[in-house]
């Protein structure tokens, strides 16, 4: 693969920024990607969901119908939710912001399964794109207060006298410093700093009634800690950088990050004040990302959104694409607990593998995924099967029509040129066997002008994204 | 011009000198202590693609033409070099003997002078036309195949097909994926046996190629139908010599025994594109298609089931009748065979017509979609038309 095509796809989705990278340069784009701008506007399906504590406080009072009803209409708003940012990481002309906030998403979990409403999703979300390229210790200490993580992690249910341990444990284990590097009574003590902190109208706060605030002893500090206390505190910790670190290169750079490579990174994020803009602009700089082709087994947003890029579709309906990430294991929104995607091998299995090899086939049989019935798993499929309203009507009429044509360079002259095309845009290896099945595909005396020479580049295509080296970049 | 067994019969009482042929065909006949007891519940069509555009004049020679000789000085086999096969003047290359073999037993047609109205010299586009069985100027997204499994599978068959290739054939595609490429069969085996007895081998220096390739390998839908009927199918078969065509080849024996509900098998061999240094070459390509097949064909006898299994063989065009000093260029019309599935052990057709040549390449007697709509009809139990082949079926082929 041609560095332009893998960096673009490493800081985005797709092949989509080549173009920009190759122009500007690495360094410029990701600083580019810093200035973009961004906006914030409500999705109009948003517009009736509950959104304020005394909305989701009615909840209680419904009756059986009602509260049935909207679950499923929040199911649906959800799903929505995750094809509008799908939307965003597909179109958005600087994908990194998308991406950051898919890295904080799965950094910082929280399910819609528990937390059960769109609105405050919709919020954690937006929290992350705010801050995508920020300051990892300002969003550790911003995400004590979202309500949907407040929900997420029961602390909504941490009291100073009926303490909820889960909120501080995860801070610890999962957010920050990670097992190892704090006690049993560490967990405790944080529980009791973040007692009373429970969802309001603008995100969490404290409620006296229920906060402890008796004297904590957190890291060997002592004092009436608070939530903000406890991440100054945590941050002070040697560790502090290592965990999100090795998640970032993770993310972004290999599956199996060295240790040396994991402690130099994590002593310059400390030293930069935990900022995430230099950390990502030192990670470009370097000779290793450069050289971490294959070092990555693709996620399937990574796959999906690149096969629609390569064949020039738009995305389908969101009721075509939701079971396809049910069935790859990757619902936005729902990851599958507090830890996350692991990603790494666990993004496939022989039948996630068939599936993906089902997408290609059916976009270089000419069909978009409109028309591709994914087998339903699940009850949430099934019940977006049977709602229709109308903004699901609206998404799925869309693109019915679109067809997929393969994206190559029509100006080539022979099957050689088409063949190192294709490669260097979607393979980071090529091997000989691989030239010379490519090579029998389209044959030397292949014309690049004959009529239905995109049928031929189309299998060609076909060819390289059902390989092994396909899922992998 | 038709050649039956019979005629054969007689040339070879009568011939004398040369390579010629014993008549053995009835020693040639299964043991039946030997014959295991097989059964098919459906006829299974077994296609050999030569790529690369096999020379047909230098396959089944028309070694009494004067002309074959005086238009290739340099590629020619003598005459008495010739398996002679039948009364006509034609005979199989020397490399061949299995081929000649099978005719003699009867169970090998030989279709003259296949292919098409204006015929397309380029490999790539050749073979897309025999593929997808289309005019010359016609341009099908689908295979010819392809549109048999459409109408013949059901929504989630994805064994209706078995292609044993490196890369998807375009003759097997079709809207819907009911066809399987195989790459590597041996490997699948390996696999299997290594997988059962706790094996791990790496297939590639990166571990994540390595994870993939292996997911890949147990990931073929209806790889549990293919383990069982590789059980299924143990039992003491011929020897197949080790070489490509003929792996392939004792693979598709072992799905046809193990009663995969597969009715298409695939296989294709390079490369024939012979423009230089043909003899050579040529000589090694045909020992490999000749043994293979004869290995195949010696196998389904002995397991009864050669009258259920039609083999197909073709390429995507013959090579041009004057040599170019050490090969040929492309060329147009060839000899199609089809071996087994009851046909009549017939040579149909004339012999290569060499002194009324168009720009000087044969003229097509048969239309390749003639004998794929015969196939079809007689084999495939269904209308070729349905499928977009209105070529008039080729009476005689089969019993």
């Amino acid at each position: 693969m041609k560095n332009e095509f893998f960096l673009s796809q490493r800081l985005g989705f797709t092949n989509a920024q080549a173009d920009k990278i190759l122009r500007f340069g690495v360094e410029n784009f990701v600083d580019l990607s810093f200035k973009a701008p961004y906006d914030f506007e409500m999705p109009t399906f948003l517009e009736n969901a509950p959104k304020s504590r005394k909305e989701l406080r009615n909840l209680k009072a419904m009756n059986e119908d009602q509260k049935k009803l909207l679950v499923v209409n929040e199911v649906f708003k959800n799903a929505s939710l995750a094809h509008w940012w799908r939307e965003r990481m597909y179109t958005n002309e600087y994908p990194l912001r998308e991406k950051m906030t898919l890295f904080w998403h799965n950094h910082f979990v929280s399910g819609f399964k528990k937390v059960k409403s769109s609105w405050a999703m919709y919020n954690q979300n937006n929290l992350f794109r705010e801050h995508a390229f920020g300051n990892f210790k300002e969003l550790t200490q911003l995400i004590l207060t979202d309500n949907a993580m407040l929900i997420y992690l029961d602390n909504v249910k941490n009291k100073a006298s009926a303490p909820n341990e889960n909120l501080s444990r995860e801070l610890l284990e999962l957010f920050t410093i990670g097992v190892g590097n704090y006690s049993e009574n560490d967990v405790k003590e944080g529980a009791k700093a973040l007692a009373g902190l429970n969802i309001g109208e603008d995100g969490g706060k404290y409620y006296p009634k229920i906060s402890d605030n008796s004297t904590k002893t957190y890291l060997g500090k002592t004092g009436n800690w608070k939530a903000n206390d406890i991440v100054d505190i945590i941050f002070a910790h040697p560790k502090a950088a290592h965990r999100i670190t090795e998640k970032l290169l993770n993310f972004f750079v290999t599956d199996t990050p060295s240790v040396n490579w994991v402690n130099e990174y994590a002593e310059f994020l400390k030293k930069e004040n935990f900022e995430l803009k230099p950390f990502l602009q030192k990670m470009v700089r370097d000779d290793r990302f450069l050289k971490s082709q294959g070092q990555k087994i693709k996620d399937p947003m990574t796959f999906i959104l690149q096969a629609h890029h390569e064949f020039q579709l738009e995305l389908p309906s969101v009721k075509r694409l939701a079971p396809y990430f049910n069935q790859q294991g990757m619902v936005l929104f729902n990851p599958p607990n507090v830890k996350g995607w692991d990603g790494g091998k666990t993004w496939l299995s022989s039948q996630k593998l068939l599936q993906r090899m089902a997408v290609i086939a059916t976009m270089s049989n000419g069909k978009a995924l409109e028309h591709f019935k994914f087998k339903t798993q699940n009850k949430q499929d099934e019940a977006l099967d049977e709602v229709k309203t109308t903004e699901e009507q609206a998404l799925s009429k869309k693109n019915n029509d679109a067809l997929p044509i393969f994206r190559w360079d029509k100006s080539a002259k022979n099957n050689k040129d088409i063949i190192k095309n294709v490669a260097e845009r979607l393979l980071f290896a090529v091997s000989n066997d691989m030239q010379q099945d490519m090579e029998r595909i389209l044959k030397y005396d292949f014309d690049p002008t004959q009529m239905n020479a995109q049928n031929g580049v189309t299998r060609l295509a076909e060819y390289a994204m059902k390989s092994p080296e396909f899922q992998i970049y | 011009m038709i050649t039956t067994r019979r005629d054969f019969l007689r040339i070879v009482g009568t011939t004398a000198g040369g390579t010629l042929l014993l008549p053995k065909f009835l020693t040639a006949m299964p043991r039946a202590e030997l014959a295991q007891s097989f059964a098919l519940d459906k006829n299974i069509l077994v296609v050999i693609q030569l790529n690369g555009g096999n020379d047909g004049l230098n396959t089944f020679i028309p070694y009494d033409t004067p002309q074959y000789f005086d238009f290739r000085k340099s590629i020619a086999i003598p005459k008495e070099q010739v398996l002679k096969a039948a009364a006509g003047g034609m005979g199989w290359h020397p490399s061949m003997k299995g081929f000649a073999d099978m005719q003699q037993a009867g169970d090998l047609s030989v279709i003259q002078n296949v292919g098409y109205p204006n015929p397309n010299r380029s490999h790539f586009r050749s073979i897309e036309i025999w593929q997808t069985g289309s005019d010359s100027n016609e341009y099908l997204p689908n295979g010819w195949l392809g549109r048999y499994l459409d109408a013949n599978c059901s929504g989630e068959d994805a064994l209706g097909a078995l292609n044993l290739d490196n890369i998807e054939n375009l003759a097997l595609k079709g809207s819907n994926n009911h066809a399987l490429t195989m790459q590597d069969p041996q490997r699948f085996e390996r696999q299997l046996k290594a997988v059962s007895a706790g094996l791990d081998d790496p297939l590639d220096e990166n571990p994540n190629l390595d994870f993939v390739r292996k997911l890949m390998i147990n990931s073929f839908e209806g790889s549990e139908q293919i383990k069982k009927a590789l059980e299924k199918s143990k039992t003491e078969t011929p020897q197949y010599p080790k070489i490509g065509l003929a792996k392939n080849l004792e693979w598709i024996s072992k799905m046809i025994k193990g009663g995969l509900p597969t009715s298409v098998y695939y296989a294709s061999m390079g490369s024939f594109d012979t423009h230089s240094n043909q003899i050579s070459k040529h000589k090694n390509l045909l020992t490999e298609v000749s043994e293979s097949v004869k290995a195949f064909y010696d196998d389904m006898k002995m397991a009864g089931l050669m009258s259920g299994v039609t083999v197909m063989i073709f390429s995507e065009f013959g090579r041009r009748v004057h040599d170019n000093g050490s090969g040929t260029d492309h060329g147009t019309a060839a000899p199609l065979f089809i071996i087994g599935g009851g046909n009549r052990g017939k040579i149909i057709g004339h012999n290569p017509d060499l002194s009324n040549l168009d720009g000087g390449d044969l003229k097509h007697e048969f239309d390749f979609r003639s004998i794929y709509a015969t196939i079809l009809k007689e084999k495939m139990n269904i209308e070729p038309v349905k499928l977009g082949l209105k070529q008039e079926i080729l009476r005689g082929v089969f019993f």
